[in-house]
């Protein structure tokens, strides 16, 4: 059943637009990461010496923006355009009379939203190492350190997206979501240098898990890690229950 | 007494203060096409919500097929299919890959599909987007993906409003075959009797949420009891006359009326009126339509 529901969604996703959307994240995160590069502090071994650009040197420079707020926001826009389908024009109450579990439909959806979500780190991985290479950045390239990164970003991101998808089941409007999003976002934005606030702050969580830097669980604080598990725990259930539960009117 | 495909008990439905569906106990008899009429905000929409799970009653429940549908959600909906409101669909896909899209679900291989587009005529269009499609088209649409699951109960809100006669036309016809064609059950709400009247064996009528008629459209056409009309001269004092000797006796435009027209009220009012010397032009009966009735039965006040 799991799997026809998949195909069935795929019928939907395939013909649609979200797809031109997904290097839209990593493209801009690019960008802004490649100014940052080089209007950005030079290295402190540098110290007005030649270059020395090595991978681990550039790669935190051109992460900012992309974690800190292109990630959360995508996650949103994702959720919001994966439920639009059925927003749009009455599909809810249609699917929901099928004689399919409300549960089915509900995790189909969740993965195709983190699909989507793991997609976008490979792209994002994939620009970085392309940029990179065409920059000619010293040294052997650090692939463990960067699939860390991605994975760990990826892990990040399910919390967010988990309530993501549930505002976007229950708000048929677009922008609503989108402004929670960016209203969430902006204190992940400014706790960012407070290193003892943002450990607890689900939306910093994605900048620190990507961040090649920070030891612990997946670049993340033990305290982080587990934040993100319960965080994960509490609002995929919270989302779920809520959408077996709820009425149907469209 | 033939089996019951749907059936409710105290059917409650509240919204906040307001209870918009009121202790419904829904009959649906196997093979019928059974009318669900009410006027708009009467609570149909709300009932067939409920029937097909979509939203809870506050109490009571539905049986369908003989099953609770609280605790056989999904073998139950098997063997439904059903429009709900305005048409759902996919406006960027074809109307074939909305109805593959189902059909997965369903689990139902694809050449079902080409199937019941066929059977709503829509083989033409099975290739163009669906965003393109007239509303006709797209219910049309609706009641194949209804028909894609070979359902025994089909249930259809309203499916023809917003149609042209001719769309009205077609889609009634469909509804007609079903029961013959195919065994299976229909119910179809609507706000307008003529189309009921048109379709229906069964009726169910509702209004501000109270079920205020049900049973076979034979009987509410018997409901419309015949009445006496009179025309005399001097009506005013025939009335009083009428009244005294018992009779209860209205006027209304110079024209009077009693409640009841056998042969022993007409017989007894015509010897009366003759033997006290008052002329009697016509005297005849009169069956008031189907409206009429309904109308009676939801109350005056309100516009269909
Ligand atoms: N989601 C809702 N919230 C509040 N009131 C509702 C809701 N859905 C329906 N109603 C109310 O319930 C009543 C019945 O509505 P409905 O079942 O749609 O009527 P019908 O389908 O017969 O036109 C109406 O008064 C309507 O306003
Ligand atoms: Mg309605």
């Amino acid at each position: 059943m799991f799997w026809n529901s998949l195909v069935s969604e795929w019928m939907k996703v395939r013909k649609s637009s979200l797809w031109f959307l997904i290097p839209v994240g990593p493209l801009l995160g690019l960008l802004l990461g490649w100014l940052n590069v080089h209007t950005g502090e030079t290295h402190p071994d540098a110290q007005g010496q030649a270059e020395v650009h090595d991978w681990l040197w550039m790669y935190p420079q051109m992460l900012g923006t992309y974690a800190v707020l292109f990630l959360p926001l995508v996650a949103g826009v994702y959720a919001s355009l994966l439920c639009r389908f059925e927003h749009l024009n009455g599909g809810w109450k249609q699917l929901l009379a099928l004689p399919v579990s409300r549960s089915t439909l509900y995790l189909t959806k969740l993965v195709y939203l983190l699909g989507m979500l793991a997609l976008t780190q490979f792209l994002w991985l994939a620009g970085v190492l392309i940029f990179g290479l065409c920059l000619q950045v010293e040294g052997s390239i650090p692939w463990t350190e960067l699939g860390k990164s991605g994975f760990s970003g990826w892990l990040t991101l399910v919390p967010l997206a988990a309530l993501q998808l549930w505002v976007a089941t229950v708000w048929k409007n677009f922008g609503l979501p989108f402004a929670l999003n960016v209203i969430l976002a902006i204190p992940g934005m400014l706790l960012l240098n407070a290193e003892k606030y943002r450990v607890y702050y689900l939306w910093s969580q994605p900048y620190l898990g990507m961040s090649p830097t920070h030891g612990g669980i997946l670049n993340l604080a033990p305290i982080s890690f587990w934040l993100v598990l319960g965080g994960s725990l509490v609002l995929v259930a919270a989302g779920w229950t809520h959408f077996v539960k709820r009425d149907v009117q469209h | 007494m033939s089996e019951m495909v749907i059936q409710t008990q105290q059917l409650t439905r509240r919204y906040g203060r307001q209870v918009s569906v009121a202790d419904v106990n829904l009959q649906v008899p196997q093979g019928s096409i059974y009318g669900f009429l009410g006027p708009n905000g009467a609570g149909k929409t709300t009932t067939i919500r409920m029937l097909l799970g979509l939203i809870r009653p506050t109490s009571g429940r539905v049986r369908l097929f003989n099953q609770d549908l609280e605790k056989n959600r999904i073998s139950v909906l098997r063997r439904v299919g059903s429009l709900v409101e305005s048409p759902s669909y996919y406006g960027h896909l074809t109307g074939t890959e909305n109805l593959k899209v189902i059909a997965r679900l369903l689990g139902v291989c694809d050449q079902h599909v080409a199937e019941v587009l066929d059977l709503v005529r829509l083989t033409q269009a099975a290739n163009k987007q669906v965003k393109g499609y007239s509303l006709g088209m797209k219910q049309r649409l609706g009641i194949a993906a209804a028909l894609l699951g070979s359902p025994d109960l089909l249930i259809l809100d309203e499916p023809t409003n917003g149609l042209d006669p001719a769309g009205i036309q077609e889609i009634r016809e469909l509804i007609l075959e079903m029961p013959k064609q195919h065994g299976i059950t229909v119910l179809v709400s609507s706000h307008l009797l003529s189309e009921i009247e048109q379709m229906a064996t069964q009726v169910g009528i509702i209004n501000e949420g109270k079920m205020i008629f049900q049973g076979p459209m034979d009987d509410l056409r018997r409901q419309s009891r015949p009445q006496l009309v009179l025309e005399t001269e001097r009506p005013q004092d025939v009335r009083n006359f009428l009244q005294d000797q018992g009779w209860s006796v209205t006027l209304e435009d110079g024209l009077l009326s009693l409640p009841n027209a056998d042969f022993e009220t007409s017989a007894g009012v015509n010897r009366e009126l003759v033997m006290a010397g008052f002329s009697v032009y016509r005297m005849r009966e009169v069956k008031p339509s189907l409206e009429d009735i309904f109308l009676d039965l939801v109350g005056k006040g309100v516009s269909l």
